[in-house]
């Protein structure tokens, strides 16, 4: 007895001591995650994102038909219910070039150029492709990059000091994350491992629309062979067509969706984009 | 060792237990849990938007969790460590009015400020150098919010083709 009531002795002031420390740390890091995710930091982050929305919409005209806008909206508004930002309200626009490419802005704006659209063949493949750019905002790849806080932990942020009564510096500083994100998105390109993130996250969420995870690479198979003027820019801003293809058959493999048999959507896409089937 | 002395050492352990255990937030309007760390094992059931989950295992892009109706793995892509929030709408050129009355509030304040991205004379610098169109953005805004919840569920249901 004398023994158990010792080990107990020694339990409890063990127990005593840790459990505060574990709680501490809780604490700790559901405060660390509220500051990384705040209310703020997603207002900054659509705040920043329009305006580097505008910017695409200054290097490509919006192509102005509502039909086929709301149309790409719905595809990507479906996939937006299984993706891991609820909070943000996507919106897919159309680029009035003959160039294929997509881009994303953060804060949940999308661009599909008509390009890509005429050199797809049925609505996973759309999906595919919103779903690629869709990952980019969600897992904040540009945000990180130029470091956009709500809070002014950051050169680049306390947004709300740049409107509300800013300084110069750190208004220069906020227009300088603008033209970087817009950098990235037109010169150098997101880094490779984002790149690998948005391919194989981005073909889970099409697979758990529903939509044929086979899509993308189905697409990129397409589209190696288009005329080099069209895709020059989708190339030099992302890596090879024949690695993306790899790595996505490798994500499908691994995530049991190789076998999946899930739609296409091609009726509802050639009667979208008028093309007879 | 009698029954008291079980039930003081289970008292004991049981915060460390409930302290060390993670949890996750569903954050997709539903997520399957399958029974192995892929989606062919078989699915052991369905978690919804804001369910939270106690996580038992981390695999490669799957986590381990289990309620008190399910246990199975679920995709890292439907989870947050936080609850979901609401959408979040940002103020805009429309609604100036409420803009100015928030303002008047100390709380509201940096959210309006937030809201407003540049000032109308930077935007209207970059219009007029070719380098931005606000008004094509707000034709484009305009045309994702006229589309309820109910037209996305009518479209995501709507029996297509394969």
């Amino acid at each position: 007895m004398n023994r158990t009531v010792t080990a107990l002795t020694v339990f409890a002031l063990l127990a005593l001591s840790v459990s505060p420390t574990i709680a501490a740390n809780q604490r700790q890091r559901i405060s660390q995650e509220a500051q990384r995710l705040s209310m703020d930091d997603v207002k900054s982050e659509i705040a920043f994102g329009r305006e580097v929305a505008a910017g695409i919409l200054g290097k490509y005209p919006l192509y102005r038909d509502e039909q086929l806008t709301r149309y790409v909206n719905l595809v990507g508004k479906s996939l937006a219910q299984y993706a891991s930002r609820p909070e943000l309200n996507f919106t897919v626009g159309i680029l009035d070039t003959s160039a294929i490419n997509g881009f994303a802005a953060p804060g949940g704006y999308i661009f599909i150029t008509k390009g890509a659209i005429d050199a797809m063949d049925d609505e996973a493949q759309l999906a595919g492709v919103i779903a690629h750019e869709m990952m980019h905002v969600a897992q904040r790849h540009i945000v990180k990059e130029m470091n956009i806080h709500g809070t002014e932990a950051s050169p680049a942020a306390g947004f709300s000091r740049v409107i509300g009564g800013a300084t110069d510096v750190v208004k220069v500083a906020f227009v300088k994350a603008v033209d970087g994100a817009m950098d990235i998105l037109f010169e150098r390109g997101y880094k490779k491992q984002d790149e690998v993130e948005a391919d194989t996250l981005g073909t889970v969420l099409a697979a758990s629309a529903n939509y044929d995870p086979a899509a993308l690479v189905r697409y990129f198979e397409k589209i190696k062979g288009t005329e080099a003027k069209e895709t020059t820019s989708l190339q030099k801003l992302h890596p090879p067509f024949d690695e993306r293809i790899e790595w996505i058959r490798r994500a499908m493999e691994k995530n049991g969706l190789a076998e999946a048999a899930n739609k296409t959507g091609k009726g509802r896409f050639n009667e979208a984009v008028r093309k007879k089937s | 060792m009698g029954k008291t002395t079980l039930f003081l050492i289970a008292l004991l352990v049981l915060p460390l237990t409930v302290f060390a255990a993670d949890s996750v937030y569903i954050q997709s309007v539903k997520a399957k849990i399958m029974n192995e760390p892929n989606f062919k094992s078989g699915e052991v059931g369905v978690a919804n938007k804001g369910d939270k989950l106690t996580v038992t295992e981390k695999g490669d892009g799957w986590i381990k969790v289990s309620s008190a109706s399910l246990s199975g793995w679920v995709n890292k892509l439907c989870v947050s460590d936080s609850p979901p929030m609401d959408k979040i709408a940002l103020v805009t050129a429309e609604s100036a009015n409420l803009e100015e009355k928030s303002r008047k509030r100390a709380s509201a304040m940096t959210s309006a400020a937030a809201a407003r991205g540049l000032s109308d004379e930077d935007r209207k610098r970059l219009t007029e150098a070719g380098k931005a169109d606000y008004r094509a953005l707000i034709e484009l805004e305009r045309v994702g919010a006229g589309i309820s919840k109910a037209d996305v569920d009518a479209f995501s249901n709507q029996d297509v083709n394969p």
